[in-house]
């Protein structure tokens, strides 16, 4: 059909016989109709279509159609079909694998953080146990035997037997992943309290990794090494280790016990300005230093300081009774922990050991044997360098414990009250406001794209291994759909 | 060529059906002559009347419409079973939905949307399990209505393009307007009618072959 010379297009032909044209565009094409054959020719081809496409019946409705419509009450209605089981199984399945996706990308983390909130509760422990141990010493004379006898009594008041310092799951030797062996070692050397030992060991590889110890000097070992290690080593390193060494023999060489002393003040002040400053003078008088400093302020009136210092031993009462004079004393402890056993001990491993250096050494220099012999000898050498440099540390440690006392000092300020408490104008409580906003924001997009640092080669991992199937899954859906969709399905 | 329409004609007073023929539609059912004044209303007034508890509106509105709406299941769904369940489904689905019908458009787009999106959740369902379960259709490949003709005309429909074909059987067999179509499939209207137009050459096409074998026939 050349459109040139008709009016009209087939389409619109097929328009006019679906009744899809306005009045005048069908009259119009109704008369071309009746003068041109070749456009009545189209009309009668789509005519016939019709009457062809009818030729596609269905079967008659069936009565359980009609049966089932018939009661058009909406109580008679049921209600939408429920998920089949195909429908739950699709979708816990689905759930099964998220989550088994999830755990695969978190499960390290979570490991992690377990590991470490356990060597950090053990961490706890030890130290519980020391100041436990400490207090049980003070009030029935030694050490405790055992573990348990820490943990509280099952009936009655606490006792030797059960002085109820710890809680029973840490006396019972088990806690967070952690198993927890106590020594106890007699007393000898004059010394009635004994020492002891507790060691602190992961159950498994996924409770914790590092191994920790510590005995009656309070400090603290992580796989063999100082764990932080106080201010007061590091100054001690600072100061000249030949000095100290002498001293040390000095000491030992006398029979004079070691004792260290520890106070533990809490004071309160009327200005804490010039409390603070009158305390820097009566360190720097009695050469002493600050280990630990923390300064707070509660809302617009009280004012706290918690420190730790450290004086010279033979300055402490001296100092004590210049501190006192601060403020009102509202708690005074003191407390002496004798070392001098535990340093005769230590000085004797160390001795021996430095002997048995000395041999190894000599055997080295002479050069006679086997070459594996040799180089047994070199190895069992460095064994021994490490542990007379470990006990070489330790030595220092408790020395310095001996040499210079530690004030546990809490100061406040008299309370004083306060009619009107200025509040924060408005618009500095708007800036407040949009200052933490602005940084929760900040905030939380750094959280996130630390999360997707963290977590994004796994996910991405995963996600590479099951896009190929799921490609392939998604193909089969949409070629099932297609062939669903050719009156097929 | 008021023979060669599909045995369903609609009621609906507010159509003015006019098929692919000059003579209007003039059904003669004999529920008609049973029961003049609720024939007389339209589908629209029939449902609103539903809405505010007549019960005999909705069974005129199932008497008007389960031919149609079984009929466009059957022709989509290989399984007859199938096609009644959906069927049933549909009018379920609209007596729930009953207390928040509007007449804004025909009730009988609106009765052909609930179907058709009964219909696409079928195809999904079945697909799904096709794709990822290996389930296959159990329908009964010799189909009731399969005689020769209407064997032809599915096979020719089949080779069209999903949505020419969508729209070339809701033309044919559902009588539904170019804007209807265009509604139901979210497609413009011109689109609809070209596209409409296509199917139907192709339709032509295919079925010339067949008409050419019947002539012949001794």
């Amino acid at each position: 059909m050349n459109t040139t010379i008709h009016k009209f297009l087939p389409e619109d032909v097929m328009a006019f016989l679906d009744g899809e044209l306005s009045p005048e565009q069908a009259r119009a094409i109704a008369i071309h109709l009746e003068v041109c054959t070749e456009c009545s020719a189209v009309a009668a081809n789509f005519r016939g279509l019709s009457s062809q496409m009818i030729s596609w019946r269905v079967v008659p409705v069936p009565t359980t159609l009609e049966q089932a419509a018939a009661t058009p009450k909406l109580e008679n209605i049921p209600r939408r079909r429920r998920l089949s089981r195909f429908d739950w199984a699709i979708t816990a399945g689905s759930v099964v694998v998220g989550f088994l996706l999830l755990m695969a990308v978190a499960a390290p983390n979570l490991l992690r953080s377990r590991v470490a909130a356990n060597e950090s509760s053990a961490v706890g422990s030890l130290r519980t146990l020391n100041t436990a141990a400490a207090t049980y010493r003070d009030t029935y004379g030694h050490f405790p035997f055992s573990l348990r006898r820490l943990g509280p009594p099952a009936t009655g008041k606490a006792n030797e037997e059960a002085a109820d310092l710890v809680d029973p799951v840490l006396a019972a030797g088990r806690k967070s992943g952690y198993s927890f062996n106590y020594r106890f070692y007699p007393a000898f050397g004059g010394s009635p309290s004994g020492t002891y030992s507790v060691r602190a060991d992961p159950l498994d590889s996924g409770s914790g990794v590092r191994h920790f110890s510590t005995d009656q000097s309070g400090v603290l070992f992580a796989d063999g090494v100082e764990l932080g290690g106080d201010v007061f080593a590091k100054r001690a390193k600072t100061d000249s280790d030949a000095a100290k060494v002498s001293h040390a023999d000095e000491l030992a060489s006398e029979s004079a016990p070691m004792i260290a002393r520890s106070v533990v003040f809490k004071i309160e002040v009327k200005k804490m300005a010039d409390a603070r400053e009158e305390l820097e003078q009566i360190l720097a008088r009695h050469r002493g230093y600050v280990a630990q400093l923390s300064a707070a302020s509660e809302g617009n009136s009280q004012q706290t300081l918690a420190t730790s210092l450290r004086v010279p031993a033979d300055q402490l009462n001296e100092c004590i009774a210049e501190i006192k004079r601060l403020g009102r004393v509202t708690e005074e402890t003191q407390t002496g922990q004798e070392v001098t056993s535990q340093h005769r001990d230590l000085l004797s491993r160390l001795q021996n050991a430095r002997t048995t250096e000395s041999k190894l050494n000599d055997l080295i220099r002479q050069h006679t044997g086997k070459v594996s012999d040799v180089l047994e000898v070199e190895k069992e050498s460095a064994r021994v360098r490490g542990e007379i440099e470990q006990m070489d540390a330790e030595q220092k440690t408790l020395e310095h414990r001996v040499e210079f006392a530690t004030i546990d000092l809490k100061l406040a300020e008299e309370y004083k009250a306060q009619l009107n408490t200025p509040a924060p104008s408005v618009l500095m409580q708007l800036r407040n406001a949009a200052v933490n906003g602005f940084r929760n924001a900040f905030e939380s997009l750094l959280a996130l794209v630390l999360f997707l640092a963290e977590s994004g080669p796994s996910l991405l991992l995963w996600l590479a291994l099951l896009s190929i199937p799921a490609w392939r899954l998604w193909r089969r859906y949409r070629r099932a759909l297609s062939l669903g969709s050719l009156a097929g399905a | 060529m008021q023979d060669a329409l599909p045995a369903f004609v609609l009621n609906s007073e507010t159509l003015s059906r006019k098929p692919m023929n000059e003579a209007p539609a003039n059904p003669t059912d004999s529920s008609a002559h049973a029961e003049p004044q609720r024939q007389s209303l339209s589908d629209e007034r029939l449902m609103l009347a539903f809405t505010q508890g007549s019960s005999e509106a909705f069974t005129e509105l199932f008497h008007r419409y389960k031919h149609p709406i079984y009929g466009f299941f059957c022709r989509r769904i290989a399984d007859p079973a199938n096609a009644e369940e959906l069927a049933q489904e549909t009018f379920f689905a609209l007596l729930r939905a009953a207390a928040r019908y509007e007449p804004r458009a025909l009730f009988r787009t609106y009765l052909y949307a609930i179907g058709f999106k009964i219909l696409r959740a079928h195809r999904r369902k079945v697909a799904f399990r096709a794709a990822f379960l290996g389930y296959r259709n159990s329908a009964d490949p010799a189909r009731k209505d399969t005689t020769e003709d209407s064997l032809w005309v599915r096979r020719a429909v089949e080779k069209l393009d999903p949505l020419d074909r969508e729209i070339v059987m809701l033309r044919e067999f559902e009588q539904l307007t170019y804007t209807e179509i265009a509604d139901l499939l979210q497609f413009p209207l011109n689109t609809v009618r070209s596209r409409l137009f296509r199917a139907r050459t192709a339709l032509r096409d295919l079925l010339e072959p067949q008409k050419q074998e019947t002539r012949h026939r001794p």
